[in-house]
């Protein structure tokens, strides 16, 4: 797996604002950049050549058609104003009528706006733009898509808590669609909310649900997000021992999947908690390690300058000097002469650590001092922290005993203030696990600790420090969001590719039913007849059943009756030979559909309910069932419904040996339908389809 | 030899070998082919130029099927008759062909004779329908009977036992299905062989016709 072909590289900023009462955190995201294509210039060709064809078209209609595959191709890039086309593709949308479209194409506006554009205010108006218009469709997954997306808007955009009950909403529309995936995934951004809302504990819990969805799944990439996200908020709130479970955890899987891009920061984290729980060797060997890996020309090279001050910091730390001296000559050279330095503040507190083990108290000086102005100008409480510490260490050796104190007497209230939120968080979080009734004897090892603390008050003044947890923090965040970009990318495209796949398997079974009878069919049949005139009873009967095999083996590939018959009596047909050969009662009530649904439509549709029969077939262990079509205004609905035992259909979907129920679903999916399952243990299954009509009128 | 001089045939199926066949066939008995065709558009274009007698078809053809051109020469209003020459061998072909009143239905390994037959019967304005699909049985009986074969697998398995006396609860049983679904079939089965709605009629029904039913 390679991450750096698809991936946008951001880095982050965690910035306050606000008055006094109300504090934000915001976060910026900048792209340093964008190469999903390799070749920009075929890209540009063929933008162009769309663009022209939209012009040139007469109908409305079409331009939609053009506008949609348009905005497919250059979703993922900033240099071709995407957010105005798409924002003309869904007036035109709405013009025509095409509301599922509208909606598709507002989802992936607002998600261009906030993970492309860094424009989530604008993402914002967009999304409540479409909350006024009130607009009912019965699509669940693409509500809880566009959901989701919406909420992403108000979080990157600073409004914490009126993105939580967005977020809610986008869980209830997967939870109706039945998509586990999307479900875990909003719980999953939730929770990052949550985190920023300092609400750990709910947050901590959300992750763990998502976790178990996830990994019930087995989609491992997003179970790992959760897991990191998890140890992420254990370690920002002091549980170094559960980060350092749940990071090892992923990190064993990283391994075995040779990820090193996804390896290198799960290291630089755990150098920063080892540090934390003063385990030097330990964090030596973690920034070793990492530092060793990113020596790999191949890997993505971003986090090498933070290994190397990282080191260089470990080893003037822990008195290592000639590794120390060596890393610093090494920066010199090279990051040091880069204009502007990539992440000063890191390298400033690098080389103040540097030269206060050399002895140089006053250059140690000067980059302290800039640390801590930097620090303070940008809200980054953690590097304050750091350089009060060393400003206090540096004053004392110089004398200047004064200055020391005032020094360490900022350095001890940052440190107080941090380990008081720590346990504030503590005492959430255990109160969440005494709800759960989970952990009770970890509760009384705590609760001597959490009595000293008046929570209530202390909560919101404190609530600033937090902040002070800073560089973990952004890092962590980085990690996070890092991955949820490549998760929606990768998702995307699993989904195109498994649509593709079906699409390709159905163009070759039809070739292939196409071949067998014309070549071998128009033999048999010259044969058959020829043998007739010739020969005996057993001879003739020999190459009749020939013929009917070639006969059920090209009707398996390709069902000609849908041209010949049209889908109704296809369908219907279908349902009476499988009514012939079983022992279950079929009804079936079939309305004329022919007129509503393509060629594609028709052959998705008639697969559907095959592969569903099939199912029943084989698992329900049914008497009777039917199978009913009928129109409604303009969709079809579907049903196939039986007495058997039922099944759980999450736990079927979720078993990866399922592939029928999957291809099912996705063919569902192409013909942009509705696809839902109610199944009970006693009163067997319903399959219900609703398609929207093609051809309208 | 005879010489049939006012009976003219145009011919269309898209593959070459079954195509050269047919025609040498045919000529070989003095028939006049006055057009062949490997696809449906041509072969619409000969009826409706050549207008010829009669027209056989295979029904999958490139550009149009073979039911099209049947439907579209129709709407010009040609008086051609119709015998469908087709690789599918269903029965819901036939029925097809039956709602679009095609006057012949033949396989495509039929010999030759049994096309000669089929072409006899259609000239006299019947309806003829290859022996493969052995429809004979019904093929005297009343139009009543023909209905039968409008009934899906199932509902002819129930029809079965109403024609032994069974009754719903005794059906129900027997198959290990509600007496809802024997009600939804047997509502089906009425409908379909258009018998008016009442409690015993159908039953009344199955009971007369008993010795067909039972050979379904």
């Amino acid at each position: 797996m390679s991450f750096l072909e698809t991936n946008d590289w951001m880095h982050p900023f965690v910035v306050f604002f606000g008055s006094l009462k109300k504090l934000f955190l915001l976060f910026c995201l900048c792209f340093v950049s964008l190469s999903l294509f390799g070749q920009e210039s075929d890209l540009e060709a063929s933008v162009k050549a769309l663009k022209r064809k939209i012009g040139q078209s007469q109908k409305k209609s079409d331009q939609l058609v053009l506008l949609d595959s348009l905005l497919g191709q250059i979703r993922n890039t900033t240099e071709f104003h995407y957010d105005s086309i798409a924002r003309k593709t869904i007036d035109l949308a709405f013009e025509l009528d095409s509301t599922e479209m509208a909606l598709v194409q507002i989802s992936n506006l607002i998600f261009y706006l906030n993970n492309r554009a860094q424009r989530a205010q604008e993402g914002l108006e967009v999304f409540r733009h479409f909350q006024e218009r009130n607009i009912v469709l019965d699509d669940d997954r693409l509500f809880a898509q566009l959901y989701t997306n919406g909420a992403d808007s108000h979080f990157f955009s600073g409004e914490l808590a009126a993105a939580i009950p967005i977020y809610d909403a986008a869980e209830a529309f997967a939870l109706k669609g039945q998509d586990s995936i999307l479900f875990a995934l909003a719980r999953t951004y939730k929770a990052t909310a949550y985190t920023s809302l300092g609400k750990f504990a709910r947050a901590s819990q959300l992750l763990s649900e998502s976790a178990q969805i996830f990994g019930r799944a087995r989609d491992t990439t997003n179970l790992l997000t959760a897991w990191n996200t998890l140890s992420v908020l254990y370690s920002q709130n002091g549980f170094f021992k559960e980060a350092k479970k749940g990071r090892d955890e992923i990190m064993a899987i990283i391994r075995a999947r040779h990820d090193y891009n996804h390896l290198i920061p799960l290291l630089y984290n755990a150098s920063r908690d080892f540090d934390k729980m003063d385990r030097q060797k330990e964090r030596i060997a973690s920034l070793t390690e990492a530092y060793t890996l990113m020596l790999d020309p191949e890997l993505d090279q971003s986090f090498a300058p933070i290994l190397a001050y990282g080191l260089l910091k470990a080893y003037a730390q822990n008195d290592s000097m000639v590794r120390a001296d060596h890393m610093f000559r090494t920066v010199q050279q090279g990051l040091a002469l880069q204009r502007p330095v990539p992440y000063e503040w890191l390298y400033r507190e690098a080389l103040a650590n540097y030269h206060l083990a050399k002895g140089a108290y006053t250059k140690a000086l000067g980059d302290a001092k800039w640390i801590l102005e930097y620090g303070t100008r940008t809200g980054e409480f953690e590097m304050a922290y750091d350089a009060n510490r060393l400003l206090a260490e540096l004053y004392n050796v110089l004398g200047d005993t004064a200055l020391s104190y005032t020094h360490y007497m900022a350095y001890m209230n940052h440190k107080d203030s941090i380990s008081s939120v720590q346990k504030i968080n503590a005492l959430s979080y255990y109160q969440t696990l005494y709800e759960t009734e989970k952990q009770d004897s970890k509760i009384k090892a705590q609760n001597i600790e959490i009595a000293l603390l008046d929570t209530k008050n202390k909560l919101k003044t404190q609530w600033i420090l937090f902040g002070g947890l800073g560089l973990a923090a952004s890092f962590s965040i980085v990690i996070l969001l890092y991955s949820r970009n490549f998760n929606r990318k990768k998702r995307k495209l699993q989904t195109e590719f498994s649509q593709h796949l079906i699409k390709n398997r159905e163009d070759q079974y039809t070739h292939v039913s196409r071949e067998l009878h014309d070549s071998v069919g128009q033999k048999l049949i010259l044969l058959t007849k020829e043998i007739r005139k010739l020969a005996n009873g057993d001879t003739v009967s020999l190459a009749e059943s020939a013929l009917e095999k070639l006969r059920s083996i090209s009707r398996g590939l390709y069902p000609a009756d849908l041209e010949n018959l049209g889908a109704t009596k296809a369908i219907a047909s279908m349902v009476d030979e499988v009514d012939a050969h079983t022992d279950i009662l079929f009804t079936h009530e079939i309305e004329d559909i022919d007129w509503a649904l393509d060629k594609d439509t028709s052959l998705h549709l008639y697969r559907i309910v095959q592969e569903a029969i099939n199912n029943l077939v084989k698992h329900s262990g049914a008497k009777a069932a039917s199978v009913l079509i009928q129109c409604k205004g303009d969709t079809i609905e579907v049903a196939i419904t039986d007495d058997g035992k039922g099944f759980d259909f999450a736990e079927k979907i979720r078993q990866s040996t399922s592939l029928g129920m999957r291809t099912l679903l996705e063919r569902a999916k192409i013909i942009r339908s509705k696809f839902r399952v109610e199944s009970d243990h006693s009163k067997g299954t319903t399959i219900a389809l609703t398609i929207p009509a093609q051809n309208e009128g | 030899m005879k010489d049939r001089p006012n009976i003219t045939l145009v011919i269309a199926d898209d593959h070459p070998m079954l195509l050269k066949g047919l025609y040498e066939e045919l000529t070989a008995k003095n028939y006049r082919v006055v057009g062949q065709a490997a696809d449906g558009m041509r072969a619409l274009e000969l009826i409706l130029t050549q207008r010829p007698t009669l027209a056989l078809l295979d029904i999958d053809m490139p550009l149009l099927t073979g039911f099209e051109v049947i439907r579209m020469a129709r709407e010009k209003g040609v008086s051609t008759k119709f015998i469908v020459l087709s690789f599918h061998k269903r029965l819901e072909y036939v029925t097809h062909a039956k709602a679009l009143h095609i006057h012949g239905y033949l396989l495509k390994e039929d010999p030759f004779f049994e096309i000669e037959r089929c072409i006899g019967a259609v000239l006299k304005g019947e309806v003829y329908f290859s022996s493969s699909f052995g429809t004979r049985a019904l093929e005297n009986a009343s139009q009543d009977l023909k209905k039968l074969y409008l009934l899906t697998p199932s509902e002819r398995a129930i029809l079965k036992l109403i024609a032994k006396q069974a009754s719903t609860n005794t059906i129900a049983d027997k198959l290990s299905v509600s007496v809802r679904t024997v009600e939804k079939h047997r509502s089906n089965i009425i409908a379909k062989l258009a018998l008016e709605s009442g409690t015993n009629t159908l039953t009344n029904w199955a009971l007369t016709n008993k010795k067909t039913i039972l050979e379904l």
